[in-house]
């Protein structure tokens, strides 16, 4: 008869890689990757929205794959790889360079209030990282867990297909 | 949410970490109903047995007889899968529920056990005549989908039991089905109504196995008897199609809540029955040159 692995005064130790750094953590399992990310690890660009699996604003790519933050637990994060809002910039000579989505959400206006905007941005890598080819459709499929009541999406929509076609190497 | 935290390897450990929390203890899946629930206090747990690292559970086997598919697959690989044939409409369900996000992390069997009367999955596992395969301490049992659902988020298992995999039965005559979802807002919303149809031709074009069967108009999902009765031995054609969705809406018993009304679901059961049983005719047509 097995017993229950969080028996560290009901905590347990869990180890997540988030934006290629390692944490480990000593916590309760009934805490979820959001409250983890924003309350333990301080990093609050990813939002806390709906907390019902509906609004998408708590987006982030775990093991490649598009996750809604607010009902993964953390023990559903064990041993993987996060990649949140904050790490999807990277640093050259010094400066901060935006990723082609971050640059294409900025040019095609497709932010207003912003607060969908870090989940939008999470959802739109996954899908492309999945597929590069994405098309309109596609990507509306895709981002059909994200929503966003300021923009309309089209703009969301013309953002990532631009990004496409940059991350593709044809702009 | 929860106190304690188990993390299986067997079915075994599954059933006896379960046992000593009786009512207390939820087995978790993909986490994308259970965690909602907990959150929001629908359900509070003292314990939480995570499936996940158990092994063999999000296999799919093929025998000679059938096709089983492991409970912990989880519904985005599902619904992409190649090698699908026999299950293509299961794994086009799959691909119906909810949004990406909730499909990387939700599983097949999770979506059968969550039991609500709109899964999209489940129409599909009846149309193929899917049993579920659950195991317990006397040993396993298999029970058809169509009879698996006791009321809305009920199903006939007892507490403890596990749900591991589905088993789906070769059909050696031709066979289609399809799956239509009525919603407002696409897949990431709920089904108003979700229909499911299966047909098997034997010579001569002469039905020989009839399905269909009903989500979000009932306390269960249901199939339609009499539609089914009304194929079976029939050779396919746009009047029987249609005669047999007329069926299929008079079978269906909705309520109405704040998706649709019940007058609304049983016109709509209609139309995507006879959606449902249009693709199969067609797709029939493509594969049997007669």
């Amino acid at each position: 008869m097995i017993g229950p692995v969080n028996d560290l005064l009901g905590k347990m130790q869990i180890h997540i890689q988030v934006n290629e750094r390692d944490y480990d953590l000593l916590v309760a399992p009934d805490r979820t990757l959001l409250d983890i990310l924003r309350n333990e690890l301080h990093m609050t660009g990813t939002k806390q929205g709906c907390d019902d699996a509906n609004c998408g604003a708590c987006t982030v790519i775990m093991d490649g794959k598009a996750v809604k933050s607010c009902i993964t637990l953390i023990t559903q994060a064990a041993g993987k790889s996060i990649q949140t809002i904050e790490g999807l910039s990277r640093f050259e000579d010094g400066k901060e360079k935006l990723h082609p989505i971050q640059q294409a959400f900025i040019e095609h206006g497709a932010i207003q209030c912003g607060f969908c905007t870090p989940g939008m941005i999470m959802a739109s890598k996954a899908l492309l990282d999945e597929s590069p080819d994405a098309d309109e459709e596609a990507i509306r499929e895709g981002l059909h867990g994200n929503m966003c009541r300021c923009t309309g999406y089209v703009n969301i929509v013309k953002a990532v297909e631009s990004a496409r076609d940059v991350l593709k190497g044809e702009k | 949410m929860f106190r304690e935290y188990y993390v299986p390897k067997t079915t075994g450990q599954c059933l006896e970490a379960a046992k000593a929390y009786g009512d207390e203890a939820y087995y978790l899946a993909g986490g994308t109903d259970l965690v909602v629930k907990m959150r929001s206090g629908a359900v509070s747990p003292k314990a939480v047995i995570d499936l996940s690292g158990v092994d063999g559970l999000d296999k799919i086997i093929q025998t000679d007889t059938e096709m089983l598919i492991g409970a912990m697959c989880r519904l985005t690989p599902l619904s992409k899968l190649a090698q699908a044939k026999g299950i293509d409409v299961i794994c086009r369900a799959a691909g119906h529920v909810s949004s990406i996000q909730v499909r990387n992390m939700a599983t097949i069997g999770g979506n059968t056990c969550n039991a609500s009367p709109s899964a999209d999955t489940v129409p599909a596992l009846i149309v193929m005549d899917a049993q579920a395969v659950v195991a317990g301490f006397a040993g396993t049992r298999r029970i058809p989908l169509a009879d698996f659902f006791a009321g809305p988020g009920r199903t006939c298992m007892e507490k403890g039991e596990l749900l591991t995999a589905f088993a789906v039965p070769r059909e050696k005559d031709i066979t289609e089905a399809d799956y239509q979802k009525f919603s407002i807002r696409g897949d990431s919303d709920i089904a108003i109504i979700g229909a499911g149809a299966r047909i098997s031709v034997g010579s001569g074009g002469v039905i020989t196995k009839a399905r269909v069967a009903l989500g979000a108009v009932a306390a269960t999902p249901i199939r339609a008897y009499k539609a089914e009765e009304m194929l079976t031995g029939q050779k396919l054609s746009e009047e029987l199609v249609a005669e047999a969705a007329k069926a299929a809406a008079e079978e269906a018993r909705p309520i109405t809540d704040q998706r649709a009304t019940k007058q609304y679901r049983i016109k709509m059961v209609r139309i995507h029955t006879a959606m449902a049983l249009k693709n199969c005719m067609d797709r029939i047509a493509g594969n049997v040159r007669t």
